[in-house]
């Protein structure tokens, strides 16, 4: 059976001038396809198509490059309300280990808040303006 | 229609108001009404509530449109039936979503147009209706323009505008403000809040400023602040107020009737809207930007990604979601 969708980890290096600190982030991504092939080559598209270029707020040139591809997998499960999309597993785990994989709720992403990213700062100055000038907002301080 | 006399005619209706009829066969040639800016018919003098100063008529649809029962003297809408003698209707508003607590004069089911009888219609007998290119004293405080039947036309200046509103009036939204918004001196009135002035010549002011082609299949209601102007992209700029109003056409569908002005009322607006407890807007994106617009950097960034990728605007999507992703979702691993 061909599967019809699937998931890349895009790897995308951000490096800001003068800053010795690259960003990596490994970006994951739903690709519909008719084949492996297909989708791989979709993920290189949509890597290349993530690169960027512009300044910070401190106007220092920020630059993102597309590095790779880290995994592409298929998703077993049709795309829906519960559906499974990745999975890992490990062998010969400790029960401490074990016990340390599961956070509490409060510490899911989902429900942690909007928090600014350490290092180097990545963001764009054309949109953290133009979040200024049309909605009336200010970049909030590191200290959010 | 069937006439008296046995023979049919056919009425033509164009954004929910009657515009002509052909009498007799289809290949007759169409007789087109000359109306006044409420639909009533041209050749008569009415009364604001449909009583006859000067001249007569026998064509049954004189007033504002509606149909007339010489039988029972009653003039007929789509849900109930109009007095012209009594002035008021001879049944309550059947639509609950017509009345608001903070406008006293809503809650009498029985008024026609809510007593502003000079400046709206009410052709479905559910809710009463801006007047496209109404004036005068009874509009003395607030202007109305015809639209285009798409919101982004009157964006022009303003990317929040385009963000939101350009949304809204696309066929994903178009419609689905029910009930309709609540009738705050900042929302829905039909009308503009105390002190708000209209907008002197809409031909080369708000219309013209923001390109907003004539005639079409919305009517808007807006005006600004008293000492502010309009010019193109000056609509935010420099914390300038428009206040537009924007409803489907009369007797088709509800009204839809939202508010641009500045970021604050924009922001209360929707941000009431949002909550869902006076209005259902069932609109995700809605929600997302009234949360932006309540003050919330991060749902303004997504906000712009959103708009940025209906643009198929790459380079700005790229950017803003870089943005998103450093200064707010910097959780690291």
């Amino acid at each position: 059976m061909i599967a019809n969708w699937y998931i890349a980890e895009i790897i995308m290096e951000i490096t800001v001038a003068n800053d010795v600190r690259n960003v990596v982030h490994h970006n994951f991504f739903l690709i519909s396809a008719n084949s492996p092939d297909e989708a791989y080559e979709k993920a290189i598209k949509i890597g290349k198509e993530s690169e960027s270029d512009y300044h910070n707020p401190q106007d220092k040139p920020v630059e993102t490059r597309f590095i790779g591809i880290a995994d592409l997998d298929v998703i077993q499960d049709n795309l829906a309300d519960g559906a499974e999309v990745l999975f890992h597993y490990a062998v010969g785990v400790s029960p401490e280990q074990v016990r340390s994989l599961a956070r509490s709720k409060e510490q899911l992403r989902a429900f942690l808040p909007p928090k600014r990213a350490e290092g180097p700062d990545c963001a764009s100055s054309e949109i953290v303006d133009l979040v200024e000038k049309q909605f009336g907002i200010a970049r909030p301080s590191k200290a959010n | 229609m069937l006439s008296s006399g046995g023979a049919y005619t056919d009425l033509i209706y164009a954004s929910g108001s009657l515009i002509a009829e052909v009498g007799g066969t289809q290949n007759a040639v169409p007789t087109y009404r000359i109306t006044d800016n409420l639909g009533s018919l041209g050749s008569v003098n009415y009364s604001p509530y449909g009583q006859i100063f000067s001249g007569s008529t026998s064509d049954p649809f004189g007033f504002t449109g509606l149909q007339s029962d010489p039988t029972t003297a009653l003039y007929h809408a789509t849900f109930r039936q109009y007095s012209i003698q009594q002035g008021r209707w001879q049944s309550p508003d059947p639509y609950a979503g017509s009345y608001n607590w903070a406008d006293p004069q809503s809650l009498n089911r029985y008024a026609y147009v809510n007593g502003r009888a000079m400046a709206f219609t009410d052709p479905s007998g559910k809710d009463a209706c801006a007047v496209a290119g109404a004036v005068g004293p009874e509009v003395g405080a607030f202007a109305l323009i015809p639209l285009a039947g798409c919101i982004a036309e009157l964006l022009g200046g303003g990317a929040l505008m385009d963000a939101l509103f350009g949304d809204i009036f696309g066929t994903k939204f178009h419609g689905s403000l029910k009930p309709r918004p609540n009738r705050g001196p900042m929302s829905e009135t039909l009308g503009m809040p105390t002190g708000w002035q209209p907008n002197g010549n809409l031909a080369s002011g708000i219309q013209g400023a923001l390109g907003l082609p004539s005639g079409g299949c919305e009517f808007g209601v807006c005006g600004g602040i008293p000492g502010e102007s309009f010019g193109p992209g000056l609509v935010l700029a420099g914390g300038g107020s428009l206040l537009c109003q924007i409803a489907e056409p009369c007797g088709v569908i509800e009204d839809t009737v939202l508010v641009i002005g500045t970021l604050a009322t924009v922001g209360t607006v929707a941000w009431e809207m949002s909550k869902g407890g006076k209005q259902n807007v069932g609109h995700d994106w809605v929600r997302a930007m009234a949360r932006s617009l309540g003050g919330d950097y991060c749902s303004a960034l997504k906000a712009i990604m959103q708009k940025a990728r209906r643009d198929n605007d790459g380079v700005l999507f790229n950017a803003a979601k870089q943005t998103y992703k450093q200064d707010c979702r910097g959780y690291g691993n």
